[in-house]
C-alpha cells in the first residue's frame, strides 16, 4: 500500500471514529431522556395509587345508617390503626369548619372535643420522598348528631 | 509507512469497533428493558385507574381492558403482586386465574358482611370457560354481567357448588356471602384469596369495636353487638352476621346511634 493511501485509510478510520463518538453521545442523551421519561410514568402511577386511596378510603371509613352511605367519614371509626399494615404512609383528618384555633388531635379521651385525627403513620427511614394528596370531606360525629366540613390528606413515602 | 504501523492501524479499529460492538449491544438490550418497564408503568397505571373507577361509580360495575403483555397474578401471605417484567406488589383482592391475557374483563363488587369490608375484584379474560354444577345455577350466573355470564356454563362435571348463594362451598373450600360464591368461582388461588380476605376482616371488626366502645360514651348500650363482633371474629357464618344486622337494627329502633 502506497503511502497516500495509507494516510487516506488513517483519515477514514479517525473520521467513523468521530462519527461514532457522536452516534454514542446521541443515544446517551436518548437514554437519559427515555429514562426521565420512565420516571415520568412512574411518578404518574405513583400519583395514581394515592389518587385510589383517596377514593377507597370513605369507603373503609365512611359513615352508614343500617347499610346505606352518606358521602361522610364516621369520626367514631377513627383512631390511630398503626397495627394494620397499610405501608409507609401517614393518613391525617382534620376538621376545617367550624375552625378552631389549635390543633387538638383526637384520642378516645377527648373524643369528640377534637380537631385531628392521625388514622396511620408509618414512616420510613430510608424512604425520604413524599408525596401529598388532599380532598374535602365531610365529618360525621354520630355522639353528638352533627356534620363538619374537614379535609383528609395523605402522604405517601418513596 | 512501515509494516508496524499498519498492524497498529488494523488492532486500533478492531479493538474500537469491538468496543463499539459491545456498546451498541448494551444499548439495545438497555433500551429494550427500558422500554418494557415502561409499557408495564403504563398498564399498571391504567389497570389502577380502571379498578378506581369501578370503585368510585354508582352505575358500572364491569369494564375491560386490552392487555400488551400477559400478566401472572401471585397471592402470597402479604396479599396480590402482579408479574409482568418483575414483581408489582397492589394493595386489591384479585379473585383471578393465575395467568391472563389478549383481553381483560373486570368485575367489581364491595364485600359488605354485614359492613363495609374491602373490595373484590373477579378478572377473567378471552380464555376462560368456566362449568359450574350447581342446583342453583340460576340464581349464581343472575347478578354476574354478560361479560362474565357468557364464559360461565352449567356442566354435571364442573366446579360443585352446594348450599345457597350466602353460605356454601365450592369443591369443598367454604364461602360466606354471594361476593365469596363469586371468588371461589372466579380464583384460581381461593385459599390464599380466603385467608387475605379473613385478615381484613378482622381489620374491620377491630374498626367496629373501636367505634362501639366510642359510642358507648352516650349512653347507650353496645354489649351485645360487641359480644357478637368478638363471636364473628372467631366463627365466621351467615348467622352471626344476621345477628349483628338485628342488633344494628335494633339500636335504630332504640334511638341510638346505628354501628354501620
Amino acid at each position: 500500500m502506497n503511502k497516500k493511501g495509507m494516510v487516506q485509510l488513517q483519515e477514514s478510520i479517525l473520521v467513523m471514529f468521530f462519527v461514532m463518538i457522536i452516534i454514542i453521545m446521541g443515544l446517551i442523551v436518548f437514554y437519559k431522556f427515555s429514562l426521565n421519561s420512565l420516571h415520568n410514568y412512574e411518578m404518574e402511577y405513583r400519583e395514581q395509587q394515592l389518587l385510589s386511596s383517596l377514593i377507597s378510603f370513605p369507603s373503609k371509613f365512611g359513615y352508614t345508617y343500617l347499610g346505606s352511605s352518606n358521602n361522610a367519614i364516621d369520626t367514631s371509626k377513627l383512631k390511630l390503626y398503626n397495627d394494620l399494615n397499610y405501608g409507609f404512609r401517614k393518613v391525617i383528618i382534620k376538621q376545617v369548619y367550624p375552625v378552631s384555633s389549635d390543633d387538638i388531635e383526637c384520642n378516645a379521651q377527648n373524643y369528640p372535643n377534637c380537631n385531628t385525627f392521625i388514622v396511620y403513620n408509618k414512616q420510613s427511614p430510608i424512604l425520604k420522598n413524599v408525596l401529598i394528596e388532599s380532598m374535602p370531606i365531610s365529618l360525621y360525629y354520630p355522639l353528638t348528631d352533627q356534620y363538619n366540613a374537614g379535609k383528609l390528606t395523605i402522604q405517601i413515602y418513596y | 509507512m512501515n509494516k508496524g504501523q499498519i498492524y497498529f492501524n488494523w488492532i486500533f479499529v478492531v479493538v474500537i469497533g469491538a468496543v463499539m460492538l459491545t456498546f451498541f449491544v448494551g444499548f439495545a438490550v438497555k433500551y429494550k428493558d427500558l422500554q418494557e418497564k415502561k409499557t408495564e408503568v403504563v398498564f399498571l397505571n391504567n389497570l389502577d385507574n380502571a379498578l378506581t373507577n369501578l370503585q368510585s361509580s354508582s352505575f358500572t360495575t364491569s369494564t375491560n381492558i386490552d392487555l400488551p403483555l400477559d400478566i401472572n397474578i401471585n397471592c402470597s401471605s402479604a396479599g396480590y403482586s402482579l408479574f409482568i417484567h418483575q414483581k408489582n406488589d397492589v394493595s386489591y383482592l384479585l379473585a383471578s386465574k393465575n395467568k391472563l391475557r389478549n383481553k381483560l374483563y373486570i368485575w367489581y363488587e364491595p364485600y359488605e358482611m354485614p359492613f363495609f369490608v374491602t373490595n373484590f375484584y373477579y378478572l377473567i379474560d378471552d380464555r376462560t370457560n368456566i362449568r359450574i354444577n350447581s342446583n342453583f345455577y340460576n340464581e349464581i350466573i343472575g347478578s354476574m354481567p354478560d361479560s362474565f355470564k357468557q364464559r360461565v356454563s352449567s356442566d354435571p362435571n364442573g366446579i360443585l357448588i352446594q348450599g345457597n348463594v350466602n353460605e356454601g362451598t365450592v369443591n369443598g373450600n367454604r364461602y360466606t356471602g354471594r361476593e365469596m360464591l363469586y371468588a371461589a368461582i372466579f380464583s384460581e388461588n381461593y385459599n390464599c384469596f380466603y385467608e387475605i380476605v379473613r385478615r381484613e376482616f378482622n381489620k374491620a371488626i377491630i374498626i367496629y369495636q373501636n367505634k362501639a366502645s366510642l359510642l358507648s360514651k352516650g349512653g347507650c348500650n353496645y354489649n351485645r353487638i360487641l359480644s357478637e363482633l368478638n363471636n364473628l371474629q372467631n366463627n365466621f357464618n351467615y348467622q352471626t352476621i344476621n345477628n349483628i344486622e338485628q342488633m344494628n337494627r335494633d339500636l335504630a329502633t332504640a334511638n341510638c346511634p346505628v354501628l354501620y
